[in-house]
């Protein structure tokens, strides 16, 4: 409001700059094209005068000649003064002179020399009584000489110029006030409104149209069409104002929900984070604790079994050893128990990792076990990746571990382990085998917890170690891919440590 | 007391002579030298002697000199009263009225010297060319003669110098006109003007008033009565001395 009152006073104390250009314009448009006007309608005034001078001169010969020619052959010396006379009150005749063939001279006007066109007339009479017919056809009587200015026509042209000009001046100032006035009324005005208006600091807030003082009925002009214009972008921009307001509000609410959201789903993650945390305790705590006695129920049969070797009859002996071997299998199933409940609590120790050597370290763990199905692992140099070494170990070792447990026995178990495409990560790699490979109905399931595809009989073992892959990988920011078919191996992609942008 | 009554008588005797004067006369001439001009002294011989003698009949005169045809036409239209130095035209009568002569003079041809025109009859001028004032009189057969080859001038010293120059055969007018003109300013003309012996005619000079003039008849008989007056003392005589006449 401060800014548009500025703008007011400051429009009705200052003249309106823009109909001075535009009248300044206007006015050295017209001066120029008058100068050009004038001056062409001048210069043809002027060369139609001076043409006028020299037909004057063929006209006073035509019509002095034979008059002066028969005075001065009756010697009627008033007569060819009264004559010369005459063609001197010419306006164009600078001199004129009539010379008698006896020597006469009859002359008016100013000394020869100050004209600008000379002509000579030989005067010669023709006819009459004794006319004395010489060898010309005529009796030569005397001279008329002429002296013409151009005097009269340059003055014209001086007198018209200083009119034109006088003229030209009253009638541009007249034109240039008037021109000015009727800018200041229909347009500076106008727009000295408009900038008012625009200058509000509210105008874009209220739906308050802009209107231009006019009579009812009125013509409208380019004016109108800019005020229309201002006021369609006034009301759309209330609108689509009005509109972000309500996304704003929208938005508002739906941060408010979402604060809301995040704040139930930070106490949902806390608490199941306290309650993986407490079921891992628990997981621990009771595997933990089952290990004990486990262990100690195994050496327990084993003493049996030795101290009652001779006692024992055959079925006793095959249920001792049923026992142990569920025992054994009820450790294993603690141990792996516990190894998840220890990786399941996501911590990472983070330190740089040579994928290549872990590999190799683990493979060569289970260097008997491949030795003893002929297998052979082929590990190709691998990249670095920031984690747990620990885990990312627990990792190999499932991947492996499970590449020869589930080796197909109609060929021998060939193991590679190599780089993968890592645009995006960190650090990437493949475990193939060729074993009896994974049917594609079951690669979403096989990663849950305790899930098998074959009795502990057929192949041994808990249902722990994928799930154990992907806990490993989840906890180092990546995904683990299977592409397998049954009877045609499986090749597990793992990818770590998702890059971010920027 | 002598003296203021002397004095007083001289005013009233001054005051009364416009009362005293006589009518006015307006007398006019044309530039006829010797007869008649401007710059001959007391403006030609003809003017002196018509105002010299209205004026002993008791007119006050006023003379003045202006072209022939002006002269005319201003006794017709009563501007002038008084056409002096002219010859007797019947024509002119009809609103003129003539006074006694008062002075004669011969009509004589000019031809340019040794072109030996002789002329002896009217036909011996039809195959010339003669230079003839406009309005002049000369004589009545040869100003009615049609068969004259006539070229107009305006004043006689035009018809002398065309004559000189070969541009016409002869010209006329009053032996003292020509001999006063080739006295002066055609003296150079002189001996390329031969001035034929025989004169065409003798004619003789009058004053004459114009008809509508209410005391015309009366200035006639003034001016016929004062001549005879100025004739019978010698007066006359000297006057036209003056002008060599």
């Amino acid at each position: 409001m401060e800014l548009a009152g500025a703008q007011k006073r400051a429009g009705a104390s200052e003249r309106s700059k823009l109909g001075l250009h535009v009248v300044l314009v206007a006015v050295l448009i017209n001066a120029v094209l008058s100068v050009v006007s004038a001056g062409s309608q001048l210069y043809l005034d002027y060369e139609r005068s001076r043409q006028s001078v020299l037909s004057g001169a063929e006209q006073i010969e035509k019509s002095f000649h034979g008059p002066v020619t028969d005075a001065l052959w009756r010697y009627d010396d008033s007569q060819v003064g009264a004559l010369v006379e005459g063609i001197g009150a010419h306006a164009s005749v600078a001199f004129v002179t009539v010379t008698s063939t006896e020597g006469t001279v009859w002359r008016h006007g100013a000394e020869q020399g100050r004209q600008d066109v000379l002509r000579r007339f030989p005067l010669v009479h023709h006819g009459g009584p004794l006319s004395g017919e010489g060898p010309s056809g005529g009796v030569e009587v005397g001279v008329l000489e002429l002296g013409l200015t151009f005097e009269g026509a340059v003055s014209r042209v001086w007198a018209q110029f200083w009119t034109i000009a006088l003229s030209n001046f009253i009638k541009t100032c007249i034109a240039s006030m008037l021109m000015l006035a009727m800018f200041e009324r229909l347009v500076t005005r106008n727009l000295r409104r408009i900038s008012a208006h625009v200058g509000d600091a509210d105008w874009l807030r209220t739906t308050l149209p802009l209107r231009l003082p006019r009579r009812e009925g009125g013509a409208r002009d380019e004016m109108d069409d800019i005020v229309a214009a201002l006021n369609l972008a006034q009301t759309r921009h209330v609108a689509a104002l009005e509109a972000v307001q309500a996304e704003i509000a929208g938005h508002h609410a739906t941060h408010a929900k979402l604060e809301q959201q995040a704040q139930e789903l930070a106490f949902a993650v806390q608490n199941l984070k306290e309650t993986n945390r407490e079921q891992m305790e628990f997981s621990y705590a009771v595997s933990h604790d089952l290990k004990s006695p486990t262990n100690t129920m195994a050496m327990m049969l084993d003493e049996v079994l030795h101290e009652g070797a001779g006692v024992l009859d055959a079925d006793a002996r095959m249920l001792l050893e049923a026992a142990v071997d569920t025992l054994g299998r009820m450790r294993n199933l603690v141990d792996r128990v516990l190894a998840y409940s220890l990786i399941v609590e996501g911590v990472v120790e983070e330190e740089p990792v040579d994928l290549g050597a872990l590999a190799r370290e683990v493979a060569a763990e289970f260097s008997d076990q491949a030795e003893a199905i002929g297998a052979q692992i082929e590990i190709a140099p691998l990249p670095e990746v920031t984690g747990d070494a620990d885990q990312l170990r627990v990792l190999f070792q499932n991947l492996i571990g499970n590449a020869l447990r589930y080796a197909d026995p109609q060929r021998p178990c060939r193991i590679a382990i190599f780089p993968a495409e890592e645009a995006g990560w960190e650090a990437a790699f493949t475990v193939r085998d060729n074993g009896i490979g994974i049917d594609p109905a079951f690669h979403r399931t096989i990663f849950g917890l305790f899930k098998r595809l074959h009795t502990y009989d057929e192949i041994p073992g808990v249902g722990l170690g994928l799930t154990l892959c992907k806990r490993v990988v989840t906890n180092h920011q990546g995904e683990i891919a299977l592409a397998s078919t049954e009877g045609e191996g499986a090749a597990f992609t793992v990818r770590l440590k998702r890059k971010t942008d920027g | 007391m002598k003296s203021i009554v002397f004095a007083a008588l001289w005013v009233v005797f001054i005051l009364v002579q416009p009362l005293r004067a006589g009518p006015l006369i307006r007398v006019a001439a044309d530039e006829w030298p010797p007869f008649s001009g401007d710059n001959l002294p007391e403006k030609g011989l003809s003017l002196e002697v018509i105002a010299t003698v209205l004026t002993r009949a008791g007119y006050d005169v006023q003379v003045q000199i202006l072209p022939w045809a002006r002269v005319l036409k201003s006794a017709q239209t009563g501007q002038i009263d008084v056409v002096g130095s002219l010859f007797n035209d019947p024509e002119r009568a009809a609103y003129l009225l003539y006074s006694e002569s008062y002075y004669s003079t011969p009509v004589h041809f000019v031809q340019k010297a040794g072109s030996g025109h002789v002329i002896a009859a009217p036909a011996d001028i039809y195959p010339l060319s003669v230079a003839v004032g406009e309005g002049f009189l000369y004589e009545a057969a040869f100003d009615s003669d049609p068969q004259i080859n006539r070229v107009v001038v305006t004043t006689t010293t035009q018809g002398l110098r065309m004559v000189a120059g070969g541009r016409v055969d002869l010209t006329l007018d009053s032996l003292d006109v020509i001999e006063y003109a080739l006295a002066g300013g055609l003296s150079r003309l002189g001996p390329e003007l031969e001035i034929l012996p025989e004169p065409l005619a003798r004619n003789d000079l009058f004053m004459a008033v114009r008809q509508d003039h209410p005391q015309a008849g009366e200035i006639v008989r003034d001016f016929n009565l004062v001549l005879d007056e100025m004739r019978g003392d010698g007066s006359f005589a000297r006057l036209l001395a003056k002008h060599g006449s």
